[in-house]
């Protein structure tokens, strides 16, 4: 394994996604979902992380508004074929999720510019209903459990230090604890 | 078939979830049969498991290194641990200490001299650990301090320890976590296929604690070899399976309960199947031998430790008067045509505990095969969420699923009394008072109750024919109890209590998840935090063969040979 990789389990990337999101001013249920979707994107497209990154490195509430224009892609289209634009655009880390669950419900979908990674930033994306339902393929999740997810040790890294301050100080804690004793 | 069908027959006679998922109810389980300890060692024995020690290098103080290798089904597994001694100021229960006299790792594969040397780098920094998914379980523990040594003493002088010293000790070392699934770049669970010997939940969690059991044998048997090689003698038959492995357990369980629905449900599940399965079983010469026969195993085990009550629960006194009663009522019930639901019905106005001990008995009974057990064990909690979902369809749900949340006292101040976090020293999770410390963004999720009462009272402002997801852009904070409302979880996956009340008793869900474990022994040492045993009885590596049998538990504790009792003044 090259020196700037790491291995990591996806409940490792969703775990820290969660956290991070929670310490970037997400409530517990959007962080939740930034999780799931960050982490399925690394997993199947890669970049992940990096686009999440990226995302909180902006203003504060970055990710919560960037959730927030994702969430478009969270209903079924009442038409057979639409299509849903974002300006500026947006991380196909924050689509890729929503885009493969729709999948799942009969539509096809595509992306402009095209898609490479989860880093890939889209303005448009199009979705056709067809006559069945097309259920992707897991075998990228399989391979990461069992394999791991190998990720950029930078990104990690400053993933893992952003997560830590979701954890409280075990001596703040612990004088908590000892008030509440002597009250 | 699937689990949730079964659940769903209404043919079954199951007990209800008002019953079952209560606190005081789900804190008085008791290890069954099957408990993951045991199932493990079922599956080795049935399956030709081949355990051996590879290598031991230890100094008289046990400084050093042990290797066990294991050849199941076709897969090659190593535990590899790591002693030391550490002063004895340094030892805690807590999995914030820093310092360890084991740890150990769970492989998969050949050991390499580079992945020796990987584990030796990496496997001592425990927490601080980067590993990868060769490795599957990662743990630590430490010696018992008032007896490793008097045991290495005695064998090393030639004879054998005093019971009434440490008999009521269980153990030799103590554990304090078992990591595993994905923690620490380690395989996930879900890595396993469902064919692969350890792809039960947990299996290669127990797999590594019966070798650490192990371990601490051999370590104290090694010791007092080097320390008097003329006169040293390994454990004799009374006393070769009677140690098991110590554990000390915090509030790490609780956020689990309450972030795994699905895997609540398997467990209770697959336990209520069963005793409703027996409750129906008429009585016939040979079960009512074989209840008999563990009647009797539950009260030698007892009856031979000394021990009063420790709050919240009944200490081996009470138990083994409770089993003479059980023994009592059966023997007045057993010509029933129907004993076994006889007994059960008798044991329900008995309290919570003898109620459980009872079904824990009877459950020896169920034949329910192995197979079918690891199955169900093995649920799917990915959840593809229906789009098509209303606010009307939220509100069904709700009085389906949920109307037990009106019995919390949702909106009283203390309902929200507590808040759970983890600490910036190994992650252990804490609870702390809302009134003293500001959660800010550092709540753990795991108000289940909370959320959904605040959903509830939402969805009372919207109209019914909204869809879930337009509701969602507006409220995305009610994602959470939305998943836990609309997710078919199983009718036990839902502990019936408020973990952030200021009432809320952290033992009940521990002791849950510790006798599903297969630990016994349970001592409360606090609201928080339990001290128990695991594999007591159980075979040893080398008496693992396809004979084993199933009730190596609730073993005797010995009663030591009078030349024993003569050299130890008491």
């Amino acid at each position: 394994m090259s020196d700037d990789i790491v291995s990591v389990a996806p409940r490792e990337i969703h775990d820290l996604i969660q956290r991070a999101s929670r310490v970037k001013g997400c409530e517990a249920s959007v962080a939740e979902k930034i999780a799931s979707r960050i982490t399925f994107s690394e997993v199947h497209n890669g970049g992940g992380i990096n686009s999440w990154l990226q995302i909180a490195a902006g203003e504060f509430g970055a990710l919560n508004e960037t959730f927030r224009l994702s969430q478009i892609l969270d209903s079924i289209p009442s038409e057979n074929s639409s299509s849903f634009t974002w300006d500026p655009p947006i991380s196909f880390a924050l689509i890729s999720e929503p885009l493969n669950l729709l999948q799942s419900h009969g539509f096809t979908w595509s992306c402009e510019p095209e898609v490479t990674t989860g880093e890939s930033l889209v303005e448009h994306v199009y979705l056709i209903e067809e006559d069945s339902a097309n259920s992707p393929t897991n075998g990228k999740l399989t391979t990461a459990f069992s394999e791991g997810v190998q990720v950029n040790k930078s990104d990690w890294k400053d993933l893992t230090d952003i997560a830590a301050n979701f954890l409280l100080s075990e001596e703040i804690l612990d004088d908590a604890e000892s008030l509440l004793t002597n009250e | 078939m699937n689990l949730l069908s079964i659940l769903d027959d209404s043919e079954l006679s199951l007990r209800s979830p008002e019953k079952v998922m209560r606190p005081s109810v789900m804190g008085s389980a008791r290890l069954t049969r099957f408990s993951f300890s045991r199932s493990m060692i079922r599956r080795a024995t049935s399956n030709n498991w081949k355990a051996t020690r590879s290598s031991i290098e230890l100094d008289e103080y046990g400084r050093g290194r042990i290797i066990y290798r294991v050849e199941a089904e076709g897969h090659v597994f190593h535990f590899v641990a790591f002693t030391t001694t550490i002063d004895e100021s340094q030892h805690t229960d807590r999995v914030i200490a820093d310092a360890w006299e084991i740890s150990a790792a769970l492989i998969e594969g050949e050991i390499t001299q580079d992945l020796l040397d990987f584990l030796t780098e990496e496997v001592p920094k425990q927490e601080d650990s980067r590993l990868d998914s060769r490795v599957l379980v990662l743990t630590r523990g430490n010696r018992s301090v008032r007896f490793y040594e008097y045991l290495v003493d005695h064998l090393a002088s030639g004879s054998q320890p005093n019971p009434e010293l440490v008999g009521d000790a269980g153990y030799i070392m103590r554990s304090t976590a078992f990591y595993g699934n994905g923690k620490f770049g380690m395989r996930s669970f879900l890595g396993f296929d469902s064919k692969h010997p350890l792809s039960a939940p947990y299996r290669a969690q127990f797999l590594a604690a019966w070798l650490f059991r192990e371990a601490s044998y051999d370590s104290v048997e090694y010791c007092a070899q080097i320390r008097n090689p003329e006169k040293a003698v390994a454990f004799n038959k009374e006393w070769c399976r009677f140690f098991g492995l110590g554990n000390s357990t915090g509030l790490g369980l609780v956020p689990w309960a309450m972030k795994h629905p699905e895997e609540v449900n398997a467990w209770i599940g697959i336990r209520e199947i069963a005793l409703a399965n027996v409750r129906k079983l008429p009585g016939s010469a040979e079960r009512i031998e074989i209840l008999e026969k563990w009647i009797d195993q539950g009260y030698s085990h007892f009856s031979s430790f000394n021990g009063e009550d420790c709050w919240p629960w009944m200490g081996p006194d009470s138990l083994s008067s409770a089993i003479l009663e059980i023994q009592n009522q059966f023997s007045l019930l057993k010509s029933d045509e129907y004993p076994f639901d006889a007994l059960y019905l008798w044991s329900e106005h008995q309290g919570d505990e003898i109620n459980e001990l009872v079904v824990s008995l009877l459950l020896e009974l169920d034949e329910t095969s192995d197979e079918e057990i690891d199955q169900f064990l093995r649920v799917n909690s990915s959840h593809l969420p229906d789009l098509s979902l209303t606010i009307k369809d939220l509100k069904k749900k709700f009085v389906e699923k949920y109307s037990w949340l009106d019995e919390l006292n949702l909106e009283s101040p203390n309902a929200k009394y507590f808040w759970w976090v983890y600490s910036d020293h190994a992650e252990e999770p804490r609870r702390a008072t809302r009134s003293i410390l500001d959660p800010e963004h550092r709540e753990m999720p795991i108000d289940i109750a909370l959320r959904l009462n605040e959903l509830r009272k939402d969805l009372n402002k919207i109209e019914d024919d909204t869809k879930i997801s337009e509701f969602l852009k507006d409220s995305p904070q009610h994602g959470i109890a939305i998943n836990r409302l609309v997710k078919e979880s199983g009718p036990y996956s839902e502990p019936r209590e408020n973990v952030c009340d200021l009432d809320h008793v952290p033992l009940n869900l521990q002791r849950f998840q510790l006798a599903m474990y297969g630990m016994d022994n349970f001592k409360a040492q606090s609201t928080d935090w339990v001290r128990v045993t695991l594999f007591q009885g159980a075979p040893r590596i080398t008496e693992l063969c396809s004979d084993t049998s199933d009730d190596w538990v609730w073993p005797q504790q010995p009663k030591g040979t009078n030349e024993d009792l003569e050299k130890e003044p008491v």
